[in-house]
């Protein structure tokens, strides 16, 4: 997503500065968090929140203004919408997702960190061996660190520094006390350990209390979409039409789309 | 996140497939059924599949290590230690964990079995590769770290069982939703020619057309597998063991009442 058109498409739509001021409201402390993180200005993301669905919505306007006004101010509003939320959720959302991930496999890593440091008293060990597990992102991160480490720059530095840039606030004061504290107990790291863990298991906690609100949301939406078709179609006089085809691919796609994301759980603990 | 991948290229097929049958046949019902039929038989396939790839279940993976930790405490080796616990451990000898012994068997370090085999299972890569690493490091102290990690692992598995039992248990309320969703929706479609009825009334009130009460039979089958649909992929995310049922039982309803309100309505025009 880091790419040098997106980042100039953000700049050039931030640098319009009457989007730049109205968007600025949007601007919360997820957002600015998460693109800070990701390396984009939060104004400038907000903004491109604002102008992209503009443009889109004015666009898909005049495209179905010549079949039914009403349609295509429906459908104009809708892709406004769609596309601002995209838009401003993205980075929040990635940044959600990658620290699941570090809290579901922060558990592992702490606990090879801690062995690997406690028998060979190495830091280089420690970042080796975590380079060559296959923990995803983390892993890849740590090869990147073991490459730096080569080349001469300070091993213990770069895992400090590493542990402040990434999501993950428990994952960081475990690795922080562990590389820092030579004298740790092994009572002391089981509970950095288990303070890790307590993360990803408090995500899964707090998913499970809203289960049932969510499915009954999911049921809402797939219940209310058919509802809206099935009275523009035979209001319009569209039921025998064979477009009325695309209705059942449109509703699986929705109600698959729901059910991931409302009741399927993103959030998992290993085990 | 494959199984997500698959079920959409299924549904991508079933519509181009629907979409060729309807341009040959020019019968929307036909094609609509071999929507359903082609998405089906797709979906049948990839469960078979599944059943096919099953190997250890994390519960046995757990116990086998808990076993082998306990052996290595003992001052055994890490291969005899892993032997024994294999042997005490009485698992459906299939999958990752036979694949292991017979590379001890041919004389592989069991620290490079663990990294050579590939468990499929979400996680138990990284926590074997782990193994891995302790027992090659400091074997001596190996049974004590795994034991540690088998020990949160398993206060992990018990979370998840709370989550699917809380999931398990809306089972009562899914059935009860999915059943409402559709008898609603099967009243809204009898009643939509009567809504028909009133706007050809309301545009043109001097017609000569005879108001006739007809049920749209297209949106009605299109509301019924809208509804299949909704109750399936619900009666999925609450992890039911039968969720055809769940079908089955909202198309019933659907049927029964827009049965019972077409007549009603019938009637009383």
């Amino acid at each position: 997503m880091k790419t040098p058109k997106l980042k100039s498409l953000c700049r050039t739509i931030g640098s319009i500065k009457i989007l730049k001021n109205l968007a600025r409201p949007l601007v919360n402390d997820n957002l600015k968090t998460a693109t800070k993180y990701y390396g984009y200005d939060p104004d400038e993301i907000a903004a491109m929140a604002l102008g992209m669905p503009t443009i889109l919505s004015i666009a898909s306007f005049f495209l179905l203004m010549l079949y039914s006004s009403l349609a295509a101010l429906a459908c104009a509003l809708t892709i406004g919408y769609f596309s601002f939320t995209y838009i401003l959720n993205f980075f929040p959302e990635k940044l959600r997702a990658e620290q699941n991930v570090i809290a579901k496999y922060s558990g592992l890593i702490l606990q090879e960190i801690y062995f690997v440091l406690r028998t060979t008293k190495s830091i280089f060990d420690a970042i080796d061996m975590i380079s060559k597990a296959e923990y995803p992102i983390i892993s890849e991160k740590f090869r990147k660190i073991l490459l730096k480490t080569q080349n001469g720059d300070d091993p213990n530095r770069l895992i400090l520094n590493f542990a402040e840039s990434q999501p993950s606030d428990s994952f960081r004061r475990g690795i922080i006390e562990f590389v820092t504290s030579y004298d740790l107990t092994d009572e002391q790291a089981k509970e950095i350990i288990e303070i890790s863990e307590d993360e990803a298991r408090g995500y899964l906690k707090e998913f499970s209390y809203q289960l049932e609100s969510r499915l009954l949301i999911f049921f809402g939406l797939s219940f209310f979409f058919p509802l809206v078709i099935a009275f523009t179609l035979a209001l319009y006089g569209l039921a025998l039409s064979p477009f009325v085809l695309f209705v059942i691919p449109i509703h699986l796609a929705l109600t698959d789309g729901l059910s991931h994301r409302l009741i399927g759980s993103r959030i998992g603990v290993l085990g | 996140m494959k199984d997500r991948r698959y079920s959409h290229l299924v549904y991508l097929f079933g519509t181009l497939a629907s979409l060729i049958v309807y341009l040959i046949s020019k019968v929307a019902s036909l094609a609509v059924l071999a929507f359903v039929v082609i998405s089906l038989g797709l979906m049948g396939l990839q469960n078979i599949q599944h059943k096919k790839d099953v190997g250890n279940t994390p519960a046995e993976i757990e116990s086998i290590l808990m076993l082998f930790a306990n052996e290595l405490k003992q001052g055994l080796s890490p291969e005899r230690a892993f032997e024994r616990a294999s042997k005490n451990y009485s698992y459906s000898g299939e999958g990752y964990l036979r694949k292991i012994k017979e590379k001890i068997h041919s004389g592989v370090p069991l620290s490079d079995a663990l990294k050579l085999e590939h468990e499929p299972q979400v996680g138990y890569r990284e926590l074997l590769l782990l193994v891995s690493t302790i027992i090659e490091k400091d074997s001596m102290k190996a049974g004590r770290e795994i034991t540690q990690i088998v020990l949160r692992l398993r206060e992990n598995r018990r979370l998840i069982e709370e989550e699917q039992r809380t999931r398990k248990a809306m089972s009562f309320k899914v059935n009860v939703l999915a059943v409402t969703c559709s008898i609603s929706l099967s009243i809204i479609t009898a009643m939509l020619p009567i809504f028909s009825i009133f706007t050809q009334m309301l545009y043109w009130p001097f017609s000569s057309t005879p108001i006739k009460y007809e049920v749209n039979l297209p949106i009605a089958f299109i509301l019924a597998l809208t509804s299949a649909i909704s109750a399936y992929y619900a009666a999925k995310a609450i992890l039911a063991d039968k969720p055809y049922g769940y079908v089955i039982v909202s198309q019933i309803s659907f049927w029964l009442a827009l049965l019972a309100a077409s007549t009603f309505l019938a009637i009383m025009f």
